[in-house]
């Protein structure tokens, strides 16, 4: 049991019902367990644990729940589906507020878009959707994850990008409880005129809350949000084939899958520029070749077997190193068919080609792209993922971002011996946004069960923010929480403004996101400035990995 | 006049209230406070000038159009004494790149200069509908005027990308991609095209700056999404009695990404659209009146993609009339192929005088935005409302946004500078009806903010936490919106 | 087998909840696969949430507070969550093996809540949860079955402890001794004799009981020269393919098969043939225990080993059950067979079932929770149409069952066998 005084528990409950509130160990260790790479630490329980899970039924309650957490100055954190830690609170003691009960999903499918609350899934939303000829952009994470949470508060990039936009981007009209209990909706149902604009009256408020980054939690809790849906010319239920858990989704009638490959990535740019611009691929993502290997295995045992007898599939191997999965989509017969002759030309004039996949690796790539589902295997194959850059800039960067992977990584440390996973390619999983842009993120597999591969992890994402900012490739977009005060000064010093929002909307800092910015900043981002340069100098980087050996050693139970 | 007390900024071109009251379109005698118009060349400048604003408590309203009138740059304006921040001198087209298809631009800039420089690179501004030739691109896009190209209208911020800001402190800040380099040369040279409009980090401020009617920040310049030029294009001006009959045709454009272009006019708006003068305007308003012309008209431009473009062709036409041959429709362009190629006309090249003008002189307008389900509704409600007005022609344009989420609801009645005093209630009424059914003031200028803030009232001290983070000695535009 | 075995898989969980959701659901409505999570809303009630609980109690992080245990034994065991597990996680986490584990731990530190403790001491002394030894055969006086104690037959019965002691079962099981017979089928029961499969106390974490049960009844599978092992009960064929490897027990002189199964081979071989029924819609309520949970179950003892400098593999390649191999077909076909019978598939079928709720002892010790997972199958099957729920457990329809009547539902439910009792013909 938490020390949460049982009058503070009573308070809770008046709100949201006895039932809905536990502070009881087992559950708010829940709330507490070490989910992907949010938090670097051996550990499991990360011993930060909130005092109490309270789970609210609708809008006013989360209103009460946090007026309560204010009068009793409580820390507290919103959790909609919780992948992964960057749901958990930030602070032991705090309450995790839980809006599974929140679960609210309309379609409306003449504005092409849906109604939803923090506990619809992006499956559901699709699955809905679909029925409608629409689908919903759905980020990495897969099916599974919170639309809603992704939109509001956390990044929201995703492989079918190209199509489904930047689920930020695809947010409406939003209702959100500010960190002192208000109840606010932003944009078009403030004004009780349905949920199909975030922006005005005037300024687009949304975005003094809801950046590039999203605010982790730090800012209040959504609750309920307009989302904007994109068109699917696919059946009203999709089709599955092959067994559990190598299904794939044959591509439905005028649709068609291809993995494409060229010999470099300039040739592959200028491909890549014209598809774009030609509009005839609806989904353009780029696996690295041992993602597309853990998606198409079961286990990693088999992926192990196939990769050490050299069975693995091309698509699987550095044999496709450089290239695209597409999927096309089309209304008509006729359109499919262009589809089909813009992408042989495309090839054709840029030295391309398409390799020979078996129907079950066309199922599951087109699985991966629809539905996201098979990207989550990532985690599969490592739980302590290096993430460096994002881009969102022109198409024409990409062989200079792949050069730069590679550099930022070294030569070591994904070969035979080094500390992440070894691989025979660099990791960017990249993909289209929009028709406009690109997006890219470098995602080393590591683990997190030992030290060395924890610090092997964390030298090359702050290496990769480093390099970065000496030459920006597009926006390093994983940089967040404290890291904001650090790598934000040569961004224009958006921690500053950041600061004073958080101040202005949140006085008593009880919205607990260590994924956002502090109301102060750490003193170590005072001294970062010298010790970026001694510490990341070749000759500084042993001493910065044996502190950072020191530092995460604490927490090694090992 | 400036008072012998007024301090005068010493880095910048400054010039006297009559100077400046010429730029703002005003009579001398017009009773506007304004103290001198000031003419930064530059960001340094302009950034300048706000510090030095801060320092004197002068107000300022920035202004990006070289001339016209400001019909919505003044409109909430407080009634005290102000100087122009007159932005159009700083005009250059910094950069465009036709693959990426985005370009940046300062303020000053116009359509038909914007469009003569991005045709070198094969591409053209994403316009408004019918901006007059005079009219600031960057005006447009910070005002969230919608464009007529909806299908490339994924965000309610497009087709602005990043912003180099000066904020009303007096504090610079780029937004998005522009953030990146702290040098504009040097990210161009690099292959950087701040192609991004959210960020950095935590922040997303071109949002913010949308909407806000100049009062948290002046642009300086900002990156700018542009139209590849199609090899080849066909325009389509349809016509059917039932306006929901051609708002079926717009959902299936959204749903199957067909058309560059579309929108929808009513009868009388597109006699506004084509008239050249007032007596061209009451012509085409008896002609289509004895032709028996429609009531509602669509127009869509089908555009070929770059590959095969013939091809391309081939499937959108069919795609799309194997819905409209099924509809109640009239071809007009087939019917009339004038009218589709003045219309196209003058879509491709604005015209000196804003459209709305020419038909009576000036005048009133009432916009908003909706869902394509609620659209029909509101028109007929507006049509109720308006069906008694005498010697006042009334036009609708409808002007589906980001993607078919949306749809911009435009009623104008066009009038003399007479009537327009006789017409201010009825604005009001019409703005009532309007939200009261589902319609919402995203952008409201001079009294529909009273309105609009008055059905929201929760976001106001928000609103004002904005302005007092951005603009804490409240210089910028003070009386517009909520500030 | 232990907690501390199963460590690495438990730290492999990253908690990204598929084990609440179907792997790509066709609704919003029916998108949960985990009844005790789709109820009690916690995080901690999901596999997940019990793969954290079992971590923390291990390390003596957590307490097994009075809440824990219910919130631990208020899952039926159905399995779903690790099938959905495996969508993306492979067998790195496997958390129903961890809850097992964690059960047995409990079971162990005495933390079992009484209703089970005292269903598994009647377990022990009776060989069945509720009712006596010498009672257990009752349901068979007058109709002259063989007995497989004395003498050797082809196909030995096992009938199952919730319709040996249950009379509204006894005619469905009449019927099959009668079709049985007409197909002149050589078969016998071990009568009082006959004990609870073990799976039951296994599964509550007993495993000392459950290994007894289970060593019994293979010894008197062994001696009874049977080539078959007919299982009436769903739970029982569940046990003998899944449970009984887990615990070293080898039935491997007979083929295990489920009564639904054996019918569908007598029809395709001509014994038995089915004529009309008129039925309404029927939809098909895949059991768990007869689906998921009864995919054969291979024990593996091996380590995970670093390959590829950080990626945890198993020393040795191993069999992983997917859910794939469980009986779904055979139901299906015999269905399929009748006349006339309108049949329709529920939203959540074969391996993404979702679970009745009634199994485990979760009927008897958490009502509520059964009757609310039952509920939710009623609702489903009344969304796709459906007036008839066939299941081919009588375990899962008697709890249907009861349900609909608490719910007034207009479904109607039906044991597979009820449902085909007057169709099912002697003779091609």
């Amino acid at each position: 049991m938490s020390n949460l005084p049982p009058h503070i528990l009573k308070a809770f409950e008046a709100v949201v019902g006895p039932d809905n509130v536990s502070d009881e160990d087992f559950v708010v260790n829940c709330h507490d367990w070490m989910g992907l790479g949010a938090d670097p630490s051996t550990r499991t329980l990360l011993g930060k644990a909130p005092a109490a899970v309270v789970m609210p039924g609708s809008t006013e309650e989360v209103a009460g729940v946090v007026k309560v957490c204010n009068q009793y100055k409580l820390k507290f954190k919103a959790h909609s589906t919780g992948y992964g830690n960057y749901s958990g609170v930030g602070t032991k003691g705090s309450i995790s507020i839980d809006l599974c009960r929140m679960k609210g999903l309309e379609i409306d499918p003449e504005s092409r878009m849906a109604i939803i609350q923090p506990y619809t899934t992006a499956g559901e939303l699709v699955s809905e959707a679909h029925k409608h000829q629409l689908m919903c952009h759905i980020i990495g994470a897969g099916p599974i994850h919170s639309p809603l949470a992704s939109a509001t508060s956390f990044v929201g990039v995703g492989v079918a990008g190209n199509h489904t936009s930047i689920n930020s981007r695809n947010m409406l009209s939003l209702e959100w409880v500010t960190p002192e209990g208000e109840i606010v909706r932003i944009g078009s149902s403030g004004s009780d005129a349905g949920w199909f604009t975030g922006e005005g009256p005037g300024p687009g408020f949304r975005g003094m809350i809801r950046g590039l980054y999203g605010a982790a939690g730090g800012l209040g809790v959504f609750t309920k949000i307009g989302i904007k849906l994109y068109p699917w010319a696919g059946p009203k239920t999709l089709e599955w084939s092959g067994p559990h858990p190598y299904r794939g989704t044959p591509p439905p009638e005028n649709f068609a899958t291809y993995q494409l490959d060229w010999d470099n990535w300039e040739d592959a740019t200028k491909a890549t520029q014209m598809m774009k611009n030609s509009k005839a691929v609806a989904f353009i993502n780029r696996m690295p070749p041992a993602a597309v290997g853990h998606c198409l295995t079961a286990t990693n045992r088999e992926y192990y077997d196939l990769q050490r007898t050299g069975k693995l599939p091309d698509i699987a191997t550095k044999a496709n190193a450089v290239g695209w999965s597409v999927t096309t989509m089309a209304w008509t017969k006729a359109q499919f068919d262009w589809n089909e002759a813009v992408l042989n030309k495309i090839l054709a004039e840029t030295n391309g080609r398409k390799m020979d996949i078996s129907e079950r690796e066309r199922d599951i790539l087109t699985a991966a792209v629809l539905t996201s589902h098979y990207v989550a295997r990532f985690n599969r194959m490592g739980d302590c993922a290096g993430v460096s850059m994002g881009v969102l800039d022109s198409i024409n960067l990409i062989p200079e971002v792949v050069k730069r992977t590679n550099d930022d990584i070294g030569d070591k440390e994904t070969k035979a011996g080094g500390k992440m996973m070894e691989v025979d390619t660099e990791q960017n999983w990249m993909w289209l946004s929009e028709g406009r842009h690109f997006w890219t993120e470098n995602n080393p597999a590591s683990t997190r069960s030992f030290v060395k591969n924890i610090v092997a992890c964390v030298d090359f994402i702050l290496s990769s923010f480093i390099s970065n900012e000496k030459k920006p490739l597009g926006a390093a977009l994983f940089v967040h929480g404290e890291a904001s005060d650090l790598f934000g000064p040569k961004l224009g010093h958006p921690n500053k403004w950041m600061r004073k929002v958080k101040n202005t909307w949140d006085p008593n800092n009880l919205s607990d996101s260590k994924h956002f910015i502090q109301p102060e900043a750490a003193k170590e981002s005072k001294a970062w400035p010298i010790a970026k340069k001694i510490f990341f100098h070749p000759w500084g980087k042993p001493i910065f990995r044996k502190i950072l050996t020191k530092e995460f050693g604490k927490d090694d139970p090992k | 006049m400036i008072n012998d007390a007024f301090p005068l900024p010493k880095f910048v071109t400054f010039e006297n209230a009559t100077i400046a009251k010429e730029f703002l379109g005003v009579s001398t005698e017009n009773s506007l406070k304004v103290q001198g118009i000031a003419r930064p060349e530059d960001e340094q400048q302009v950034q300048q000038l706000v510090q030095w604003a801060n320092e004197h408590e002068v107000t300022l309203v920035p202004l990006s159009s070289p001339s016209g009138n400001r019909r919505h740059g003044l409109a909430g304006l407080k009634d005290a004494p102000f100087v122009v921040l007159d932005m159009s001198k700083m005009s250059r087209v910094i950069h465009a790149d036709g693959e990426d298809a985005i370009a940046i631009i300062e303020p000053g800039v116009t359509f038909p200069e914007f469009d003569a420089q991005l045709q070198k690179h094969n591409l053209r501004s994403i316009k408004p509908f019918l901006p007059r030739a005079s009219k600031s691109v960057l005006a447009c896009y910070l005002e969230r005027e919608p464009t007529t190209l909806p299908n490339e209208h994924w965000d309610s911020t497009d087709p602005l990308a990043s912003l180099s800001l000066t904020m009303g402190s007096g504090e610079s800040f780029r937004t998005g991609g522009a953030a990146l380099y702290e040098d504009l040369d040097e990210a161009l040279k690099n292959g950087a095209r701040q192609m991004m409009a959210s960020g950095p980090i935590g922040t997303d401020y071109t949002r913010v700056m949308l909407g806000s009617q100049g009062t948290l920040g002046v642009t300086s310049w900002a990156s700018i999404y542009c139209q590849r030029i199609p090899s080849i294009e066909q325009g389509f001006l349809y016509g059917a009695e039932d306006v929901t009959t051609l708002i079926s045709i717009v959902r299936h454009l959204a749903l199957h990404q067909l058309g560059a272009q579309y929108f929808m006019l009513s009868r009388v708006q597109l006699a506004a659209a084509l008239a050249k003068d007032s007596t061209h305007f009451a012509e085409l308003h008896q002609l289509f009146g004895k032709d028996a012309m429609p009531a509602w008209y669509l127009y869509v431009n089908i555009a070929s993609r770059d590959v095969l473009p013939e091809e391309s062709m081939q499937w959108q036409l069919a795609d799309l009339s194997s819905l409209v041959d099924t509809l109640p429709v009239t071809t007009i362009s087939q019917q009339y192929p004038s009218y589709l190629a003045e219309l196209e006309a003058r879509l491709s090249t604005p015209s000196k005088e804003f459209y709305k003008d020419v038909p009576c002189g000036t005048h009133t307008e009432v916009f908003c935005i909706t869902q394509m389900s609620k659209v029909a509704n509101l028109v007929n409600l507006a049509q109720n409302l308006l069906a008694d007005l005498s010697d006042v022609q009334v036009g609708f344009y409808l002007q589906p946004m980001i993607q078919g989420t949306n749809c911009h609801l435009d009623i104008s009645l066009f009038h003399t500078d007479e009537q327009t005093t006789q017409l201010a209630d009825i604005e009001m009424q019409l703005v009532k009806v309007l939200a009261d059914n589902g319609g919402f003031f995203s952008r409201p200028y001079g009294k529909w903010s009273e309105d609009a803030f008055a059905r929201n009232e929760t976001i106001v001290p928000h609103l004002r936490r904005v302005k007092d983070i951005f603009d804490p000695a409240g210089i910028l535009s003070p009386g517009k919106l909520c500030y | 087998m232990s907690l501390e075995d199963r460590i690495h898989n438990m730290e492999q969980c990253n908690r990204c909840s598929q084990c609440k959701f179907v792997h790509m659901p066709k609704s919003q409505e029916f998108s949960s696969i985990c009844p005790s999570k789709y109820q009690s809303r916690f995080h901690a009630s999901s596999a997940g949430g019990q793969v954290i609980s079992a971590y923390g109690y291990h390390n003596k992080l957590i307490e097994a507070s009075p809440k824990m245990i219910d919130s631990v034994f208020a899952c039926s065991m159905c399995g779903a969550c690790e099938t959905m597990c495996k969508s993306h996680m492979g067998d790195n986490v496997e958390p129903f093996d961890t809850i097992l584990e964690f059960r047995a731990q409990l079971a162990e530190d005495g933390k079992v809540p009484e209703t089970l403790s005292n269903m598994v001491k009647h377990l022990e002394q009776e060989g069945a949860p509720h009712g006596k030894r010498d009672e257990r055969s009752r349901w068979a006086e007058g109709l002259d079955i063989k007995d497989a104690r004395k003498e050797t037959v082809d196909v030995l019965l096992h009938i199952g402890s919730g319709q040996a002691y249950s009379e509204k079962q006894w005619d469905n099981l009449r019927f099959i001794v009668k079709l049985l017979k007409s197909a002149k089928v050589d078969f016998g029961i071990a009568y009082d004799s006959e004990s609870d499969s073990g799976g039951l106390a296994y599964e509550i974490g007993y495993r000392s009981v459950a290994d007894k049960l289970a060593q019994e009844w293979a010894d008197l599978v062994q001696k009874s020269q049977a080539k078959t092992l007919l299982a009436i009960s769903a739970e029982a064929y569940s046990a003998f393919k899944n449970v009984y490897p887990r615990l070293n027990k080898t039935l491997s002189s007979v083929r295990v098969l489920h009564t639904t199964e054996y019918f569908e081979e007598l029809l395709q071989q001509g014994k038995l043939s089915l004529g009309m029924k008129n039925t309404g819609k029927v939809a098909y309520h895949d059991s768990c225990r007869l689906g998921r949970r009864s995919e054969e179950y291979t024990p593996w003892n091996g380590e995970y080993i670093r390959v590829l400098n950080t990626m945890a593999v198993t020393d040795t390649p191993r069999k992983v059950n997917y859910g794939n191999d469980g009986n779904y077909d055979a139901p299906r076909q015999l269905l399929s067979r009748v006349d006339g019978l309108d049949m329709v598939e529920l939203e959540r079928t074969r391996q993404y079932s979702f679970c009745c709720g009634g199994c485990t002892g979760v009927k008897e010790t958490y009502p509520e929770m059964a009757d609310g997972a039952a509920q939710e199958l009623l609702r489903e099957a009344e969304s796709v149409g459906a007036e008839v729920l066939v299941s081919g457990s009588s375990c899962c329809q008697a709890n249907m069952a009861a349900a609909a009547k608490r719910s007034n539902s207009s479904v109607k439910v039906a044991y597979l066998f009820d449902l085909l009792a007057d169709s099912i013909q002697e003779g091609a």
